[in-house]
Parts: C-alpha cells; sequence; structure tokens
C-alpha cells in the first residue's frame, strides 16, 4: 500500500442555514485517504456522513477548512472544473441509484461518456462492459423500473465506473437494499478496490456491512470519534464471483 | 456538447414523455394555427374587396340625379326639385376644355326585363350603354364583339349577355353557337352580339354583374323602356365618368360639377341636384373596413397565440421543476452548466419546430376550409407563417431556458435534494 493521499480534508466545517437557525452538520473534520484504501464511514443519523460524502464527491461546498483531491485544491475550482472532477475522477453512487426514469441501463451507463464526448460506438462498448463486469450483462436493454433494487444499484456502479474514476464514493449503497444484494455490492467493490484498485468511500448504517473493510471512520455530531483499521475484513468476493456466474447462466 | 447528442438526449426525454411533450405541442399548435387561418381570412376578404373594386373599373366617378342625403339608406335622394340627367348632361361632360380630367364617359340607362330564349327565361338588369361602357366598366367580350357607335346611331336591336344570362337560356351550347341567335327582351326580338367575359364574385356591389344584359343606349329608350325626354334629350340612370388619374378624382368630380351646375341652372347658394360619387371614397370607407376586420382577426389569433404561449410556459416550467432531480443527477455524473442549458434550448426547440410544423399544416387545412366554405380565396401569407413560428419559437424557448437556468445554476446536491 502506498502512502500517497488521493483526499486530504482538513478542519471542514459544514453550516446550514434556515431561516435564523444555523444547523452545524460538521464541525471541522479532518482526515486523508490514501491510495487503494476502502473505507466504511459509520456514525448515527444525522452526524454528518452524507453532507461530508457530498463535500468529498465535489456536489456540496464546505463552509470552511480545505479540500485536497490528488493534491489539487478543490475550493479554487471553478464550476466547470468540478464537474470535470465529478465526470473524470469521482464515480458517485447514491442510496436511492438515482437512474434516468424509462431510460435503459445501457443508456444509464452511457450518460457520464456523453458529458466526456466519448465517440458513440466506445462509449456503447464500455458501457456494456461495465455493466457486464457488475454481472448485468443479460440486462444491458431494461429501462430502470425493471429492474429489481439491487440490480438498479449495479447498474448505478457500472455508471460510477465507466470513465475509470480514481475514486467511487458511496453513500449508503446497500441502504435500500436486503443483505444478499448487499453482499453483492460488497463483492464487486472489493473487486473494484483489489484488482481495479479503486479507491472506495462508502456510508453504511450495517456493521456487518462495515466489515468488508480494512478501515472504519466514526462520526458523531459534525465531527470524527473514531478512525480504525478493521482486524479481520470480511471477504464477500467467492460469493460474489458465484452469484455473478449464476447471474450469467441464467 | 456536439449538437447531435444534444439532439439525441432531446428526442429521448421527448419520446420518454410523450404526452406532456403533446401537450406542450399543443399550446403551439393552435397558436400557430389559428394565426395562420385567421390571418389568412382577413387577407382572403381583403383582397375580395379589392377584387371587386377593380371589377367594377378604375377611377371611377358615378355621376346620379338628386342629392344623397345623410338621413338613412331609407331615403337615398330627396326629390325636391332634381331634375334627371340627360344623354345631353353626358354629351357636355365631354368637352375636353371644360372637363379635362376626363378620359371617358359612358351613359348609361337601366332596367330590368325578362329575357327569352326559346323556353328558356330569365329576369335581368337590361343596361343601355353606348361603346365605351366596356372600357369604363371593365366588361370585355368572351366571344363576338361589342357595341359599336353604329349600333348606338342605328339604335339596333343587338345585345351583349352576361355569362350567367347564357348560362339560364342556353345551358349547354358554347358560346360562339350562342352569337347571332336570337332572344326577347320584353317581347322584343334582339340579335345577340356577343357573351360578356365572366366578371366571378357574384353579389358584389351593383349586383350580380354577370346577370346583365347589354343594349345599345339609343335602343333602350326609344325602342325598349320609351324613356322620359326632358329638355329635348333623353333621360339617363347614371353617367360614368373615368377620370385620368387616381390623382386627379377630387379635380374632375369638381369640374363636372360645375358644367352640370351651370346647365342645370343651379343658383349660387343652391345645393347640387345630382351627386358625384367617387370611387376612391368608397375604397378608402371599405379599406377602412377591412382594416378593422383583419385587426379583430389578427387580435383573435394573437389571444391564442397568447394563450397557447401560457400553457408553453406552464408545462415548461412544470417540466422543468419536475426534472430537477434529473438536472442534479446529470450534473452529479459531470454535466457542465453548458450542457444543461443546450439539452433544455433544444427540447424547447425541438418542440417549438414539431409543434409549428403540425400548426401550419393544419393553419393551412383550416384556412382552405374556410375558403371553401365562405366561397372565397383565403392567401396565407409567408408573414403570417413566419410570425406564429417566431412567437411560439420565442416562447418556447423563454419559458424552457429561463427555469432550466435557475436548475442548472443549483449545486447537484440541491439540485438532487429537490422535491
Ligand atoms: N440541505 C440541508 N439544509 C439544512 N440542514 C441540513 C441539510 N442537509 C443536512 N442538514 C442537516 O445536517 C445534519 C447532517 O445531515 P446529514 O444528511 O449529513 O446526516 P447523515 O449522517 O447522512 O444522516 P443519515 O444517516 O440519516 O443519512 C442534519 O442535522 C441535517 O438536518
Ligand atoms: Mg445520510
Amino acid at each position: 500500500m502506498t502512502e500517497i493521499s488521493v483526499i486530504e480534508i482538513e478542519n471542514i466545517t459544514k453550516v446550514y442555514r434556515i431561516g435564523d437557525i444555523e444547523v452545524h452538520a460538521l464541525r471541522g473534520v479532518s482526515m486523508q485517504v490514501r491510495e487503494r484504501e476502502l473505507i466504511a464511514i459509520m456514525g448515527p443519523s444525522g452526524s454528518g456522513k452524507s453532507t461530508l460524502m457530498n463535500i468529498i464527491g465535489c456536489l456540496d461546498k464546505p463552509t470552511d477548512g480545505q479540500y485536497l483531491l490528488g493534491g489539487q485544491d478543490v475550493g479554487e475550482m471553478d464550476d466547470n472544473e468540478l464537474a470535470t472532477i465529478r465526470n473524470q475522477k469521482i464515480g458517485f453512487v447514491f442510496q436511492n441509484f438515482n437512474l434516468l426514469a424509462r431510460t435503459s441501463a445501457l443508456a444509464n451507463v452511457e450518460l457520464p461518456m456523453v458529458y466526456s464526448r466519448v465517440p458513440r460506438k466506445e462509449r456503447h462498448r464500455r458501457a456494456i462492459a461495465a455493466l457486464e463486469s457488475v454481472g448485468l450483462g443479460d440486462r444491458i436493454h431494461h429501462k430502470s423500473n425493471e429492474l429489481s433494487g439491487g440490480q438498479q444499484q449495479r447498474v448505478a456502479i457500472a455508471r460510477a465506473l465507466v470513465n475509470e474514476p480514481s475514486i467511487i464514493l458511496a453513500d449508503e449503497p446497500t441502504g435500500n437494499l436486503d443483505s444478499k444484494s448487499g453482499a453483492e455490492i460488497m463483492a464487486i467493490f472489493q473487486r473494484l478496490n483489489d484488482e481495479n484498485g479503486i479507491t472506495i468511500v462508502f456510508v453504511t448504517h450495517e456493521p456487518e456491512i462495515a466489515r468488508h473493510t480494512r478501515r472504519i471512520i466514526r462520526l458523531a455530531d459534525g465531527k470524527i470519534i473514531s478512525d480504525e483499521p478493521v482486524r479481520q475484513p470480511k471477504l464477500a468476493g467467492k460469493r460474489a464471483y458465484s452469484v455473478r456466474a449464476r447471474d450469467l447462466t441464467e | 456538447m456536439q449538437i447531435t447528442e444534444n439532439l439525441l438526449i432531446a428526442l429521448r426525454s421527448l419520446a420518454v414523455n410523450k404526452l406532456r411533450s403533446i401537450l406542450t405541442m399543443l399550446g403551439i399548435i393552435i397558436g400557430v394555427g389559428a394565426v395562420i387561418a385567421l390571418i389568412s381570412v382577413g387577407q382572403g376578404f381583403e383582397s375580395y374587396i379589392n377584387q371587386q373594386f377593380a371589377s367594377l373599373g378604375t377611377n371611377l366617378l358615378f355621376v346620379v340625379p338628386g342629392q344623397l342625403n345623410n338621413s338613412g339608406p331609407g331615403s337615398a335622394r330627396s326629390s325636391r326639385g332634381a331634375q334627371p340627367l340627360t344623354m345631353d348632361d353626358a354629351e357636355a361632360l365631354r368637352d375636353v376644355f371644360r372637363v379635362p380630367d376626363v378620359a371617358a364617359i359612358a351613359p348609361a340607362y337601366s332596367r330590368s326585363g325578362l329575357a327569352v330564349a326559346g323556353k328558356k327565361d330569365t329576369y335581368t338588369t337590361v343596361d343601355g350603354v353606348t361603346p365605351e361602357y366596356g372600357s369604363v366598366r371593365n366588361f370585355k367580350v368572351d366571344e363576338g364583339e361589342f357595341i359599336s357607335n353604329s349600333d348606338v346611331s342605328g339604335r339596333s336591336r343587338v345585345a351583349l349577355i352576361g355569362s350567367r344570362v347564357a348560362k339560364n337560356l342556353f345551358p349547354d351550347e358554347p358560346y360562339i353557337a350562342i352569337v347571332g341567335q336570337t332572344i326577347k327582351i320584353n317581347d322584343i326580338p334582339f340579335r345577340i352580339k356577343g357573351v360578356l367575359t365572366e366578371k366571378g364574385g357574384g353579389g358584389g356591389f351593383g349586383g350580380d354583374e354577370d346577370n346583365v344584359i347589354l343594349i345599345p343606349i339609343s335602343t333602350a329608350q326609344s325602342r325598349l323602356f320609351s324613356a322620359p325626354v326632358v329638355r329635348g334629350s333623353y333621360v339617363v340612370s347614371v353617367i360614368y365618368a373615368q377620370v385620368v388619374s387616381e390623382d386627379a378624382m377630387d379635380v374632375a368630380a369638381d369640374e363636372i360639377a360645375e358644367v352640370l351646375r351651370e346647365r342645370h341652372r343651379i343658383n349660387f347658394k343652391d345645393d347640387d341636384d345630382f351627386t358625384v360619387i367617387n370611387q376612391a371614397d368608397l375604397i378608402a370607407v371599405f379599406g377602412d373596413i377591412t382594416a378593422i376586420f383583419t385587426i379583430v382577426l389578427g387580435s383573435i389569433a394573437g389571444i391564442s397565440l397568447v394563450v397557447g404561449g401560457i400553457g408553453i410556459m406552464n408545462i415548461m416550467l412544470v417540466s422543468v421543476t419536475e426534472r430537477t432531480r434529473e438536472i442534479g443527477l446529470r450534473k452529479a455524473i459531470g454535466a457542465k452548466r453548458s450542457d444543461i442549458l443546450s439539452q433544455f434550448l433544444i427540447e424547447a426547440i425541438v418542440i417549438s419546430i414539431i409543434g409549428g410544423a403540425i400548426g401550419i399544416l393544419l393553419g393551412v387545412l383550416g384556412s382552405v376550409l374556410i375558403g371553401n366554405l365562405a366561397d372565397m380565396t383565403t392567401v396565407v401569407t409567408p408573414g403570417a407563417v413566419l410570425l406564429a413560428t417566431g412567437f411560439s419559437l420565442a416562447v418556447g424557448i423563454f419559458f424552457g431556458i429561463y427555469p432550466a437556468t435557475r436548475a442548472a445554476r443549483l449545486s447537484p446536491i440541491d439540485a438532487l435534494r429537490y422535491e
């Protein structure tokens, strides 16, 4: 494992203002994520996990503090540069999937490449490859509403990795799924992390899911209260591959 | 982003939301269709009026006996002391020194009569006219010849019949076979000397100009109707004066009035006992009427465009608001502000163009339909088409872009969180 930090945040705060009331969602968070890490973020509801993920994902801006992504100061970037970061460097996976309605899995996965001007043929090829790598090679023409929750989340993961980002961020990716589908997602994450060297940070409430990582960061009330390694990471890999093989032969 | 790519995105999202796309288009379709149909009706009416005046003859003054007063249509002329117009009056108006601005004078003596040919008969207007009548009143001969000077001096029993009369009396015969036949007008036989060219537009001013028979004025006055004689000269119903140019209409009217006042010995302080009607005045009055008509139709069409525009606005606003999350997602995976804007711009343009095209089609169809039902020629002008499409395009773009700009400016997370 190298010691290069891909994500470096320093004393990040986030204050939401609703009328006269100030909500301190983050009260000075500092952390570093090294290349090829697989991290789970945990914490009670309202502790600021989503807020943190959105800031790391360049979807939102901190009220104060510094954020270096691959050594670059994100605070200095304009809208278009941030869009390029979201498109090229970071793949984001949402709890509620956020697929385009009534649109095929293929078109959904192609979308990030549309915005990076990948030629159509190549787009097609890469989208199919990404869908196959999450075990959905036989579902490419299904509309998003014709897929199960687990399948929709796998489409979302395919979409997140199709532009070959170095980081994948996921906010409760298994939150809406049963434990079996959750394990499938974990298997995919472990493989992407292990084989493709993608840095992955995700939020979860479930200790079982968190144990698939090598590091768990706990938040409470807008602050990091613990940051410790997992002694015996659970491996979902074996099962995931068998699942994938079964999916393909179905 | 490439235009084709955006076009595909736009077409896809239109296809995904078919009903909404159709509803949005409906506003444009109705607005554009209404503008085109109604403006075409207005223009058609205008050209109909102009055509009616053209068939009457150009630069015409009508001289009629008596004073037209303003007490209403029922009492058009006050009979007190009115002297009729006579052939000598008409002759006096031919004086090029006293009436230099009149190019031609055509007196006419008109009555109605029963025309009979074989077993068929028809009531028509019988106009006793001179050779000048043809050019002054814009009557042309389809077959045969017009009334000549010798017909007038010889009081010949010759007649030219209008196309309607020809149709009524000789339903299936070609004009060439009609010429030379004999008809009886009020029991007096006439040889048909020619058939007049159809004027069309039936029932315009001065009645149906195709339902007429023209005979020499002398024949009408002396042999057919026994017209009164005043001051040693036959009475006429009307004297048409063709003026040399449009600019000279008022001058010519004054010249005519001066000659007639002198001939009728009207005192300086008394009113005319005749009236000179200026065709240009009539045209101006009708021009005002058609202009008002067109404005009224135009405003109705304009209102429907505005209503259509509000419809577009409404649905565009709803559509963009409803798609705030979609915009958020697109931004979250790398769409730039300009990508979002051009997506909505192209969507709005596609909707407007498709809707506009359907609207033009329906508008043209409607205008043809109205034209057929109302028996008039409706004119679809490129101006109306341009106006209508331009307006709906502008509305579509404006009301598509405005909310899209707002949504595109949101941070992706705010857009994604939008409920
Ligand atoms: N857009 C917003 N406006 C105002 N307050 C907000 C907003 N988003 C989050 N908050 C507040 O910030 C705090 C942290 O919210 P956040 O969504 O980060 O929590 P979380 O840890 O993700 O919780 P959960 O586990 O329930 O998803 C909460 O108190 C929340 O009410
Ligand atoms: Mg959350």
